[in-house]
């Protein structure tokens, strides 16, 4: 409950107290591995995954795949689509258009190395309604500082799902931007001296596609029609580089049956909805899965089917809003020892003279846009 | 004793010539002080005049006179004060208010015959009575009861007694009158009376209440009668223990688990923002606590919050805190006794299974008029209150504001900034006294709102009316008849996400009847009786979609009502002089009533909307079911000696009435639910035993109990429970066990200069909800710590007075963390992490501490003044510990991060002036 926290931090102010503080509690679990089954199956053509994976330790978190399960998908119409192990734990199987439909059930049977049998309910494929709109507004969004507001891009979506659509959605949220190193390749230093003529801008325009990691669910069952106005998505704020250049964002859209929808939103809670004055136990989440070789054993994680659409956009020059983000580039100078402080190892050491004229030695953040996590391939989508 | 500092007696060693308050002289001063004045008068008479300096502060004396007796002198100089002269020892003493006697005592107190019965068949003539009491050693009021002329007409007689505040004229709670030759005595109930069976005789009672001077009579008793006496503030501390209110109920030797708080308590212990609250004060003492600052809870010997109920002058409150548990609903300035029953309860309490917390308010003075108030950062508080009739009739209006919006506007931060905090409460009395009746009604309001920016409105409100009635229908039976009637009331409105936004109102009315007779049977014996009658209408509400974009569907949640009879009887024996036996039988029918309609559902199959089997429907007013709730409660009391007692209890409860919440802490939108066809009440059952064990010349006293707690059938919700999505509760409700066991210790120290108490509790809570299908489980089906499972709190409080004018209290509070699920591992789907978290309420958040100081500083002692003001400096949490409220994780950015959530993490200084009409010890 997001108000209810709000009253605490309120309270907190009026006492000029702080409230929230990051704090590591000493969780001394000595809990064995629990496996994860986790899959979903959509209604497009093409590979379907299954992952397993095990538990990893809270404080060394870490994904660790189970290797040679043997995986099969079924349908409720007799369909066998065995898997293999494409990646370690990552287990695909190719479906065809026509064995993908709405009203479908499927379900996941696992066979562990240990021979542990593990298979899922079988979930039901919804019907899924184009991606209605996807807009933002700037918002101030308060801190625990009195005084200082946090401005930020705040996106939203809309659901309109009218007919037999399913009353139950997943969102999810990829997003791409373009962003620039600092300088083209012009002088370096690897021993020797190099001038680049003309200067080399091969890798200072970089694209960079991440996932955003929130679980977005949302329910109409209790509305009076199947649809939804205005429902939060991510944020973004000026001190990312996401909004210097251009942004997209591509909104998948998943059609869930109420028991994945359930599934998704209790995570959700766990996830977000924590803490404050009025706290909640955390949900004891029960997911589809269950061992048939130990019943008693808990088995975590979901599978499920659901038909998806999405939609991408693109969004430039956000009214309002001050991007200060700095574009990972380090000037220094060159030190007392000048350039025999280089050793072979950093070799090449990248510089540019100023607008003053002055020697500066640069990070390679600064002439190559990749080390910040993007490539120079420009993706298919995006606009020339 | 140290305390004669404050009685500064003058003495001179000059000339014996002519001395004595008869000698004649002149006396010509203009314009001087008193002090001067008896200097003069003592050059010139020799004669000295004793007084205490406070009282003569102010007087100014001119006389001009050339022959007058000493006496007479002094006499027209203290003319308009109330200060009168005695004549004493050569010499003359100035006493406010009275006079010495003429004669001073030649004989000491005489041995009480070994049976009063014979004694009192011989009765007095009047001039043996004057006889005596003249010699007595100590100056002693006679109090006669019963008509002489039934002397002697019945082997034992039933007197009644009331006692009552001389300065106010209002009823003494607790007061207890101690008659040496029986070595037995009785307390005044809630009314001030008394009631005790012996034999007619003469007796010497000595009559305490804490902060009033103890009272030494003559009690002649004749035949069956009646008598009142009025008691005095103690004006200075005296050599004598005062005895506090739970110490005189272990000198009633009766009451299990029973704590007492007195308004004095209230007044010195630190606070919060400068305002007094009786329920922090609660939580000071062993087997309460809370789970947290600002959860407005109380968690008694293993119960959740719901399990207590909370009585303000019979009215029940369904909620005690305003503004989410940072400050009680009640005024603590009309706080006139304030009972926590948590081991035995006595029968004519049912409904709750932990603990009845009994608030009895103050009439108001029945002397005079006067008011009182205080001003704090926050919040302004008036009381005023005065006779209607002098003596007979008496109101009392009490009100509170808080006016926190000022704070929340000078912070920049714009949701905090377009917030509103307030609450407000409100009440009123009336009393009128009509000897053999008393009279009285009360009405009470709490509001609170806080608006949270244009996102949340929150506003509840209790409201509540009592009408009492006490009859002495003879001297041994007495009866109270109350007409309660209460509301409590909530209104949320959620504009978060405009599609789902919704506004709901919820109203719960408490209507009820009692009657409850005390019957004196012989002396050894007290009979108690009565019914008891509670209507519970509830109308749990609409969620209706709020604002034009709202898609949310209405859902009624539906209107109950039940009724709850309850006849009850009790019976408390001594059974030897030094072992009282009490036993007790209430037996209560709860019914829920029509109209509803109720659902079935299959058997072996979760109560979900999938498997309903049938419908049911329940016409107006009929019964839906019929739950037969026994209880059985007894307790054996044995006096070791006469400073020690041993008790052991056994206590049973019944509940039907809960807090829909999966919160931890109570919330302000908490509906209460009552049980139903697929609901049944709760029943819990606790054995306890303590030793108790004073003191008296130390001033201290102790005490140590152990209980054991079972309760059954107590509603547990499962994860993620909606109580506003459906208006079937029984799908989301769980019958859970829980069991609760500890240990509490006391050790407190009072009437001295430095004063306070220890406290340590031990306790263990776990709760089990095992049902025979898988989703019949929490937790697995395996045991788990509740939430407010707290094993070890250690709480002290310590008060020094320096002086009348100033007291230094400090209070630390130490408590093991609560109850806390962590995450165990995680787990990642996709290239998002989740984490598993452990079993239910597997860990600890970290310990809490806290230190609180206040100095609180009278204004001058004057005895004439018109406003006597007190300023109370207080620190909340001097070490600034940010003591953790919860411990909580979240997902971020695609990490796990860990947070702590404390309420409060800085001190907090507060000033507070606190003012009354009259002088210091005004009331």
């Amino acid at each position: 409950m997001r108000q209810i926290k709000y009253i605490a931090v309120i309270f907190g102010m009026m006492l000029l107290a702080a409230c929230i503080k990051q704090y590591d509690p000493v969780i001394d679990a000595n809990t064995a591995s629990k496996l994860v089954v986790s899959g979903r199956i959509t209604d497009t053509e093409g590979w379907q995954d299954v992952y397993v994976s095990l538990t990893s330790p809270v404080g060394d978190p870490a994904y660790i795949p189970l290797q040679n399960c043997i995986v099969n998908i079924r349908d409720d119409k007799g369909n066998i689509f065995p898997t293999m192990e494409f990646d370690p734990g990552r287990y695909r199987a190719w479906i065809t258009q026509d064995n993908l439909v709405a009203g479908t059930s499927y379900h996941v049977i696992v066979v562990t190395p240990d021979r542990e049998i593990i298979v899922s309910a079988p979930d039901q494929m919804s019907k899924c309604p184009p991606v209605d709109t996807v807009y933002y507004a700037v918002e101030d969004l308060p801190t625990t500082t009195p005084g200082l507001n946090h401005r930020v891009v705040q996106y939203y979506a809309d659901l309109n799902a009218p007919g037999d659509y399913s009353r139950f959605y997943k969102w999810e949220v990829d997003e791409t931007w373009e962003y620039h190193s600092a300088h083209s390749l012009e002088y370096y230093y690897d021993g020797f001296f190099h001038t680049v003529y003309p200067p080399d801008s091969t890798n200072k325009i970089c694209w960079i596609t991440v996932p955003v990691n929130n679980v977005f669910t949302v329910s109409t069952k209790n509305l009076a029609a199947n649809k939804y106005s205005k429902y939060p998505l991510h944020y973004v704020d000026g001190k990312s580089n996401r909004l210097l250049i251009l942004y997209s964002l591509l909104l998948h859209q998943y059609a869930l049956s109420e028991g994945a929808y359930n599934y998704w939103e209790q995570l959700r809670i766990n996830s977000n909805d924590q803490g404050g004055l009025y706290e909640k136990q955390p949900i004891a989440i029960k997911g589809n899965l269950s061992s048939v070789t130990n019943p008693g054993k808990e088995v975590l994680g979901y599978f499920y089917a659901a038909s998806t659409t999405s939609h991408r956009y693109f969004y430039h020059n956000i009214p309002d809003l001050d991007i200060t983000a700095n574009n990972g580039c380090q000037e220094d100078v060159l030190g007392r020892f000048g350039w025999s402080e280089f050793a072979a190892d950093d070799y090449p050491v990248f510089f540019y003279y100023n607008e003053t004229g002055a020697l500066r030695i640069l990070s390679a953040e600064c002439i190559d846009c990749r080390k910040m996590g993007g490539t120079t391939t420009k993706p298919d989508f995006w606009p020339n | 004793m140290k305390l004669l500092l404050f009685l500064n007696l003058l003495f001179f060693a000059g000339p014996a010539a002519g001395k004595g308050p008869d000698t004649v002289f002149s006396c010509h001063v203009n314009r001087v002080s008193f002090v001067a004045y008896c200097d003069y008068v003592y050059q010139h008479t020799g004669t000295r005049i004793f007084y205490k300096d406070d009282w003569v502060k102010d007087i100014v004396v001119t006389m001009d006179k050339d022959s007058i007796t000493v006496q007479a002198a002094t006499t027209l100089a203290l003319a308009g004060t109330s200060l009168k002269v005695s004549p004493w020892n050569n010499g003359l003493v100035l006493l406010p208010g009275e006079t010495l006697p003429a004669e001073l005592p030649r004989f000491e107190i005489r041995k009480p015959p070994a049976d009063s019965t014979a004694r009192g068949a011989k009765a007095l003539t009047r001039s043996e009575e004057r006889y005596i009491t003249g010699r007595k050693a100590d100056l002693m009021q006679t109090i006669r009861v019963g008509r002489k002329n039934l002397a002697g007409t019945a082997p034992t007689v039933k007197i009644r007694g009331r006692l009552t505040d001389q300065q106010t004229g209002e009823a003494l709670i607790g007061a207890t009158m101690y008659l040496r030759e029986l070595e037995a005595g009785a307390a005044t109930d809630q009314s001030g009376f008394l009631g005790m069976v012996l034999k007619p005789g003469n007796y010497t009672a000595v009559f305490a209440f804490m902060g009033m001077e103890t009272k030494k009579c003559y009690l002649q008793v004749f035949s069956d009668g009646d008598f009142s006496l009025e008691m005095k503030k103690s004006a200075i501390q005296m050599k004598e223990v005062v005895i506090l209110g739970d110490r005189q109920m272990s000198f009633r030797f009766k009451d299990a688990g029973l704590e007492k708080i007195s308004a004095k308590a209230i007044k010195e212990i630190p606070m919060m923002m400068g305002e007094r609250d009786i329920v922090k004060v609660a939580e000071m003492l062993p087997g309460i606590v809370t789970v947290g600052e600002g959860s407005a809870g109380l968690n008694v010997r293993g119960g959740n919050y719901d399990q207590n109920a909370f009585y303000l002058n019979r009215i029940p409150i369904y909620n005690t805190a305003h503004l989410f548990g940072f400050f009680p609903a009640f005024n603590a300035d009309i706080v006139k006794d304030f009972s926590i029953y948590k081991g035995l309860i006595p029968a004519q309490y049912g409904g709750r299974l932990s603990s009845v917390f009994n608030i009895i308010c103050r009439q108001g003075n029945r002397k005079r008029f006067t008011a009182r108030g205080g001003i704090s950062p926050v919040a302004a508080n008036l009381t005023v209150e005065g006779p209607l009739k002098k003596d007979t009739s008496s109101f009392l209006i009490s009100a509170r504001y808080l006016y926190s919006d000022w704070i929340l506007g000078e912070i920049d931060d714009p949701v905090i900034r377009t917030s509103k905090a307030g609450f407000n409460d409100f009440s009123a009395s009336w009393n009128y006294d009509f000897k053999k009746s008393q009279l009285s009604v009360f009405v009470y309001h709490s509001q609170d709102k806080f608006k949270l920016s244009g996102l949340n409105n929150y506003q509840y409100s209790n409201n509540g009316a009592s009408v009492n009635l006490s009859h002495n229908f003879s001297t041994s039976l007495r009866a109270d008849f109350s007409l309660t009637g209460s509301q409590y009331a909530f209104s949320t409105t959620d504009q978060q996400d405009p599609t789902t936004a919704y506004s709901h109102n919820y109203l719960i009315g408490d209507y009820r009847a009692n009657a409850d007779f005390t019957q004196q049977l012989t002396s050894k014996n007290t009979l108690q009786y009565g019914a008891a009658i509670v209507f519970y209408k509830l109308n749990r509400g609409t969620v209706e979609p709020y604002g034009a974009n709202s898609l949310r569907l209405p859902v009624e949640l539906g209107k109950e009502q039940g009724v709850e009879s309850a006849l009850y009887v009790s019976d408390s024996h001594d059974l030897l002089p030094w072992m009282n036996i009490s036993g007790a039988l209430r037996f209560t029918l709860f019914n829920p009533l029509g109209p509803k309609t109720v659902y079935t559902y299959y058997d072996g199959a979760p109560k979900d909307p999938r498997y309903i089997s049938d419908t049911l429907h329940y016409g107006n007013g009929q019964a839906i079911k019929w739950y037969f709730e026994p209880d059985v409660r007894a307790a054996l009391v044995m006096r070791t000696d006469p400073s020690g007692t041993v008790k052991i209890a056994f206590n049973q409860m019944h509940q039907n009435l809960f807090v829909l919440n999966n919160t931890i802490a109570l919330s302000p939108n908490s509906q209460w639910k009552l049980a139903d066809y697929h609901i049944p009440p709760a029943r819990s059952s606790q054995v306890s035993a303590g030793v108790f064990r004073t003191f008296p010349n130390q001033g201290w006293e102790t005490s140590f109990e152990l209980y054991y707690k079972r309760t059954v059938n107590y509603p547990e919700f499962v994860d993620g429970a909606d109580f506003i999505g459906k208006p079937q509760v029984e799908m989301s409700v769980l019958p859970g066990k829980q069991d609760a066991y500890g240990l509490e210790f006391l050790v407190r120290r009072s009437g001295r200069k430095l004063e306070g108490w220890v406290s340590y509790t031990y306790s263990k809570t776990t709760v089990k909800v095992n049902g025979s299908q898988p989703w019949e489980r929490i937790n697995n089906g395996i045991t788990y710590p509740a939430n407010y499972d707290i094993p070890h709190v250690v709480n002290t409080v310590v008060i020094y007075h320096f002086s009348r004018r100033a007291a230094i209290s400090g209070l630390m509070t130490y408590q093991r963390g609560k109850p806390v699920t962590y995450p165990v591992s995680i787990y990642y789907v996709g290239t998002t992490p989740f984490v598993d978290y452990s079993n239910r309420n597997e860990y600890r958040i970290p310990d809490y501490f806290r230190l609180d100081l206040s100095l609180t500083i009278e204004g001058s002692l004057k005895r004439n003044k018109f406003l006597h003001n007190s300023f109370v400096f207080s620190l909340y949490n001097v070490t600034g510990r940010d003591n953790p409220y919860s411990v909580y994780f979240k997902l971020e950015n695609g990490k796990i991060n860990s947070y702590k959530y404390s309420v409060i993490g800085v001190p907090i200084f507060t000033f507070t002036w606190l003012f009354k009409l009259g002088n210091y010890a005004a009331d």
